[in-house]
């Protein structure tokens, strides 16, 4: 009896076998498509129609070639743009980490009030940027907000053209730099005790401990944070659109992505919007591919 | 510990503990400038117009007056936005996690052609920055007749990369003895999934959930752009910009709003904290 029902037991798995493979596609089916419909084919289609006219009812007119680009290149707005998306991302970017890690040095060790200082220093990831803008909008308002008040300040935070890209950095790093705090305080945390403890013991101050055991030992969660917030911060639009409305007149907040936005929504320029587009997609590939080079030399995967 | 060892002395000690004290002391200052902001809306949500307009500003409010939030919750549209926002967020979670669960379990216990070339592709998809593509998109969306539409914002974010990616960690931890012992119980793929990977999992599955929720209600640019003709689809986010009170009720109704729409997230973010970054860590720097 027991010999002829393993008979059937063993050969299941054949016949299972040719199932699961088609079983396998059926679970990722779902996940896929949204992926190529949402992600892939949009991506091609921006490329594809970058080299072509385009008019404003999204109708392709006539191949341009690289006319598209040229324009975009030519043109002093996107220049400002580009401009400002530098500049917003080389100092959001680094201030944020270097906060971001100066708090999580600070909390490293637990100590009594570790949970509420914890808390506090990684609020502002719950903080939306459309709720961010609302609050920052009216503690920098020169008339009736506190900040130029109490800090006995006479500065136009969102009105002076050379003000408001100071005034998008300073809310960029503050929500950022919450999020940030959190992955390096896990990563702080998890520095083996041992080599902090000979370390101890040969003497070395605490700066030497940071710069050759700190550093290097949460060098890979340095690396994430670094390309998720280049990546986050050369495509950052949404601040100039909730922050200065627009702006529209100027470009003095413009971004490249803000750029695209205007270009596609209120200009119905599609040709530019796609080559501006493709123009920002290149520059924040270049920054990761260059921040992946930094990656081999310096971080240090234990 | 062995510091203690190390430290004999009394006044090395009391050292210690007013370099304790002191860093405290510091950490707990940083973490007030850092939440100013925060405190500075709950603040004037309960002042009264003539407060909000005094000079020189005042920082705390005179009493608990709940006008701006009667306003807010009453003259505005920010019920109908709140509702528009837990829809969106509720279901894109509920389907992130699905979709999320499903393709993790395909790729981590399933064998299957090409399944390396299809893990690229998803991973991929990060490299592709969500506003390169919002031109495009729009456009599938607006084909698709779904402009001001729930499903029309929703769609996009019906997957997420990451999300598989860190389903995909946690199933490969999962001893695939757990599912051949299934197996020879008559188990099949689905059932497994379902009835057995499913329950076991659900730490992950509360941290997809709650990185969904706290990524959809907190959106902007796209449901800005989908919702952009209709005022009754607009999301809490793309809404708190568009209030107009009564003049005398601007500031105040506006900060009872905004604080109205930090609630839900910042409740999230205080009772699950550490899970989240514990869950996004492993699906990000293990790699």
């Amino acid at each position: 009896m027991e010999k002829q029902h393993a008979a059937p037991a063993v050969q299941q798995p054949k016949t299972g076998r040719h199932l699961k493979r088609a079983n396998g596609y059926f679970y990722l089916l779902p996940a896929l498509l949204l992926i190529v419909v949402f992600s892939y084919i949009p991506f091609i289609k921006t490329i594809f129609l970058s080299f072509f006219t385009i008019n404003s009812s999204n109708e392709v007119v006539a191949f341009a070639g690289l006319k598209n680009y040229l324009r975009v290149l030519e043109d002093q707005e996107f220049l400002n743009s580009v401009v400002n998306t530098i500049k917003y991302t080389a100092v959001t970017v680094p201030v944020t980490l270097i906060l971001a890690y100066f708090f999580a040095m600070l909390c490293c060790r637990t100590r009594r009030l570790s949970r509420v200082y914890e808390t506090m220093l990684a609020l502002p990831m719950a903080v939306s940027m459309s709720v961010a803008t609302t609050i920052f909008n009216l503690m920098l308002n020169p008339n009736i907000g506190p900040v130029n008040h109490y800090l006995h300040l006479n500065v136009e935070w969102l009105t002076d053209k050379n003000t408001v890209i100071y005034t998008l950095i300073l809310i960029g790093i503050w929500l950022h730099v919450g999020m940030a705090f959190l992955f390096l305080l896990s990563a702080v945390r998890n520095v083996p005790a041992e080599l902090l403890e000979s370390a101890r013991l040969d003497g070395a101050p605490l700066s030497r401990q940071v710069i050759s055991i700190y550093i290097p030992m949460t060098s890979p969660t340095l690396f994430y944070l670094l390309c998720t917030n280049l990546a986050s911060s050369m495509m950052m639009s949404d601040l100039v659109i909730a922050l200065t409305q627009g702006g529209t007149s100027n470009s003095s907040t413009s971004t490249i992505i803000y750029y695209m936005y205007r270009k596609a929504f209120y200009i119905y320029n599609y040709g530019a919007a796609y080559a501006s587009a493709v123009l920002a997609f290149l520059i924040a590939f270049a920054l990761i591919l260059a921040s992946f080079i930094l990656e081999k030399r310096k971080v240090h995967y234990s | 510990m062995i510091g203690n060892k190390t430290l004999p002395r009394t006044s090395n000690r009391k050292k210690q503990r007013t370099q304790d004290w002191l860093i405290q002391l510091i950490a707990l200052v940083c973490g007030l400038i850092i939440i100013i902001p925060v405190l500075y809306c709950l603040s004037l949500s309960f002042m009264r117009v003539s407060e909000i307009l005094s000079r020189p500003p005042k920082i705390f409010p005179g009493g608990l007056y709940l006008g701006n939030y009667e306003t807010a919750l009453t003259k505005s549209m920010i019920p109908r936005f709140l509702l528009n926002s837990m829809i969106i967020s509720l279901i894109c979670s509920i389907v992130r996690v699905l979709t999320a669960s499903l393709a993790g379990f395909g790729f981590a216990f399933l064998d299957f052609r090409g399944k390396n070339l299809l893990f690229y592709l998803v991973l991929g998809t990060m490299l592709i920055p969500g506003d390169v593509i919002l031109t495009s998109n729009y456009f599938t969306i607006s084909q698709l007749g779904l402009v001001n539409t729930y499903l029309g914002i929703m769609l996009l974010y019906f997957v997420s990369a990451n999300n598989i990616f860190m389903m995909r960690q946690h199933f490969l931890t999962v001893s695939k003895t757990l599912r051949e012992a299934a197996q020879i119980d008559g188990c099949g793929d689905l059932r497994f999934y379902g009835q057995i990977l499913l329950p076991i999992s659900s730490p992950v599955l509360v941290t997809v959930f709650i990185s969904s929720f706290i990524s959809t209600w907190n959106m902007y640019l796209w449901p800005l752009i989908v919702a952009n003709s209709s005022n009754e689809m607009r999301t809490v986010q793309v809404g708190l910009k568009t209030l107009n009170f009564a003049e005398e009720a601007s500031y105040g109704g506006t900060m009872a709003g905004a604080m109205i729409i930090l609630i839900p997230t910042l409740l999230v973010f205080l009772i699950f904290q550490r899970r989240i970054v514990g869950g996004m860590s492993t699906g990000s720097v293990k790699g």
